[in-house]
């Protein structure tokens, strides 16, 4: 082969690894590779925090109560001498299981209900957007504190309770991206084209709608979690039995003058994960969108 | 052998105040292997005549007359048998070239795509849309294969389109404003293709566009509208070279290189329009009668003007 023949064939070649590897993209932005990592073992904690865990997060021991950081307990101990380090650990896996099981609840049902309304529009349509209007009117706090009144505390209650104040917002971006893309002019040239309609539904309408979506899913992940820490630091959460990072600041609110770290570690804990879960989202936008790449990166 | 014959096509949009009548009693015919065009101005309505007879028209708009293809009426099929022809005996390519490939796929993915819907086998694809792309004169073909419709320039999407168009080899090709809002060397380009398309003589194409140039160059027939009815259809080279319409007339006139000399007045607006002659107001020599005036015939061409 010809010098030319090999540097078109190189040229071909990155130009198709560029589009499709948004490992390429990801490799483009350090500290978004810093992110995930921090994501990756934040979720491997999660999942095997019971057994990761130092101590047990429910044992009690008065007299080491309130203690400073020390090599046994690395982030000291509560006002009961629990280990502070293990109830941040557990708590972290309590706060992911509700938050992650309510995204994906609310996530599908958000994005079916509001691609139907998008695309099919008419009457029913128009219903279940002003239904949507309804829900996002109501200040999402209150209505989830009526409803934990109602329904009582659990971790399942808490479930259904947070999707039923978040299906709303992911409805009603789905629907404005339908609505946004569905007359669109690649959408004409496809029926032009002579392509069925559940293919222009499936290949090119809803990978343009989805992404935003994916996006604010990421995002509400951490929005979530402060959510069910607000409603457990009301009392209306999740039962003291299970350690929750709400209840624990609620709990050591008490001591705050002597012991700080009683507040101070759950309350880290959410602003870390809920921050990074909002950069993730905003990470996952940039590396999904072929708009991103820079001019001449190669 | 006419492949596509248009009778009294009439088209009207519902709007808040009566109607907007976009197409009126337009008739013409397409004959094999013929390259017709249709000029006018923006808003004239020639837009709606490819989407009318591509069943691509919004739900509210009320058609009426006939639309043959080979011979078959077309505009009374329902959209279960219409899909059928639709990109495959009939394509079409649309107007805005980058707005009509979808962003998220690749541009080679997306003219496999229209090979796929006419069933050519999976391992057969990747080597006919090169060809379809060198056929186009892409320099590079795979590079533009592998590439997002965004990293390329409009006239290169214009190409593309065109491609997906041609990836059925279809009888009858409606191609609507194919160098709307190209620069110069884009614009050549395309004329350059369809020429190219024309001594290779396999499709009948319908062209809609405002580019007298292009039209000149490269049509058979051609079709005048204003303000949605034909005023004057014939061969392209008499309707171009000696035209009998008074708007005819001017839109020559209007073109640079015959001096840039405007027509005075503007198309008057669809939803009210006058009695009579709609050219009335701007023409040189407008008639005293009230009488709107039909087509008719003058040595060999149809011209809608009671003085000629």
């Amino acid at each position: 082969m010809s010098e030319a023949a090999v540097r078109h064939r190189v040229r071909v070649w990155c130009a198709s690894v560029r589009g499709t590897d948004w490992y390429y993209r990801l490799k483009q932005r350090p500290s978004l590779q810093v992110v995930f990592v921090l994501l990756a073992i934040i979720l491997t904690a999660a999942v095997f925090s019971p057994i990761a865990a130092p101590q047990d997060p429910a044992a009690t021991c008065l007299y080491e109560k309130n203690q400073w950081m020390s090599t046994e307990h690395w982030f000291g101990t509560d006002y009961l001498g629990r280990d502070l380090f293990s109830r941040v650990l557990c708590g972290l896996q309590t706060s992911m299981v509700v938050a992650v099981t309510t995204i994906a609840i609310t996530f599908v049902a958000g994005a079916a209900v509001g691609s139907y309304a998008g695309y099919n529009g008419g009457w029913a349509g128009t219903c279940i957007a002003r239904i949507i209007d309804v829900f996002l009117a109501f200040p999402s706090i209150i209505l989830a504190l009526a409803l934990v009144t109602l329904l009582g505390s659990g971790v399942l209650n808490m479930i259904l309770v947070l999707s039923v104040v978040q299906w709303a917002s992911f409805a009603r971006l789905m629907r404005g991206q339908v609505l946004a893309e569905k007359n669109a002019e690649y959408v004409l040239s496809a029926q032009a084209a002579g392509l069925p309609n559940w293919w222009i539904l499936v290949k090119h309408l809803l990978p343009n709608c989805i992404m935003p979506v994916v996006v604010l899913a990421t995002m509400d992940l951490g929005h979530t979690i402060l959510t069910i820490s607000t409603l457990s630091f009301l009392g209306l959460g999740l039962p003291p039995s299970i350690p929750e990072w709400g209840f624990m600041i609620h709990a050591g609110l008490g001591d705050m003058r002597t012991a700080p770290l009683n507040v101070i570690v759950p309350g880290l804990a959410i602003t870390f994960v809920t921050l990074l879960f909002n950069l993730a989202g905003e990470g996952i936008r940039d590396i999904t969108d072929p708009h991103m790449d820079v001019e001449g990166s190669l | 052998m006419n492949i596509l014959e248009v009778e009294h096509l009439h088209v009207t949009f519902p709007a808040r105040r009566g109607s907007i009548r976009a197409s009126q009693d337009v008739s013409f015919s397409v004959k094999e292997g013929e390259i017709c065009v249709l000029v006018g101005e923006t808003g004239s309505g020639k837009s709606v005549i490819g989407q009318a007879i591509l069943h691509l028209l919004p739900q509210s708009a009320m058609v009426s007359g006939s639309i043959r293809y080979a011979g078959e009426e077309i505009l009374s099929l329902p959209e279960s048998a219409f899909s059928r022809l639709r990109g495959h005996a009939i394509s079409f390519i649309p107007q805005d070239p980058i707005g009509s490939l979808d962003p998220l796929m690749r541009c080679g993915r997306q003219v496999a795509e229209a090979l796929e819907t006419r069933g050519v086998p999976k391992e057969m694809r990747p080597s006919r849309v090169t060809s379809l792309l060198s056929a186009l004169s892409f320099p590079d073909p795979d590079l533009v294969a592998v590439s997002y419709p965004h990293e390329l320039s409009g006239g290169m999407c214009q190409r593309l389109t065109t491609g997906i168009a041609l990836a059925s080899s279809p009888h009858l090709l409606v191609a609507d404003e194919p160098t709307k809002g190209l620069d110069y060397v884009s614009r050549k380009r395309t004329i350059e293709m369809f020429l190219d398309l024309k001594v290779k003589g396999t499709d009948s194409i319908l062209m809609i566009t405002h580019d007298l140039e292009l039209a000149d160059l490269i049509g058979d027939t051609a079709g005048v509208l204003y303000s949605g009815e034909l005023v004057e259809f014939g061969p392209a080279a008499e309707v171009f070279g000696h035209p009998l319409h008074p708007y005819t007339k001017g839109l020559i006139a209007a073109l640079p290189k015959n001096g840039m000399r405007p027509m005075r007045g503007v198309c008057p607006g669809l939803a009210a329009l006058p009695k009579g002659c709609y050219f009335q107001d701007r023409c040189p020599a407008p008639c005293t009668t009230d009488l709107h005036p039909p087509m008719h015939d003058v040595c060999g061409r149809q011209v809608r003007c009671s003085r000629c």
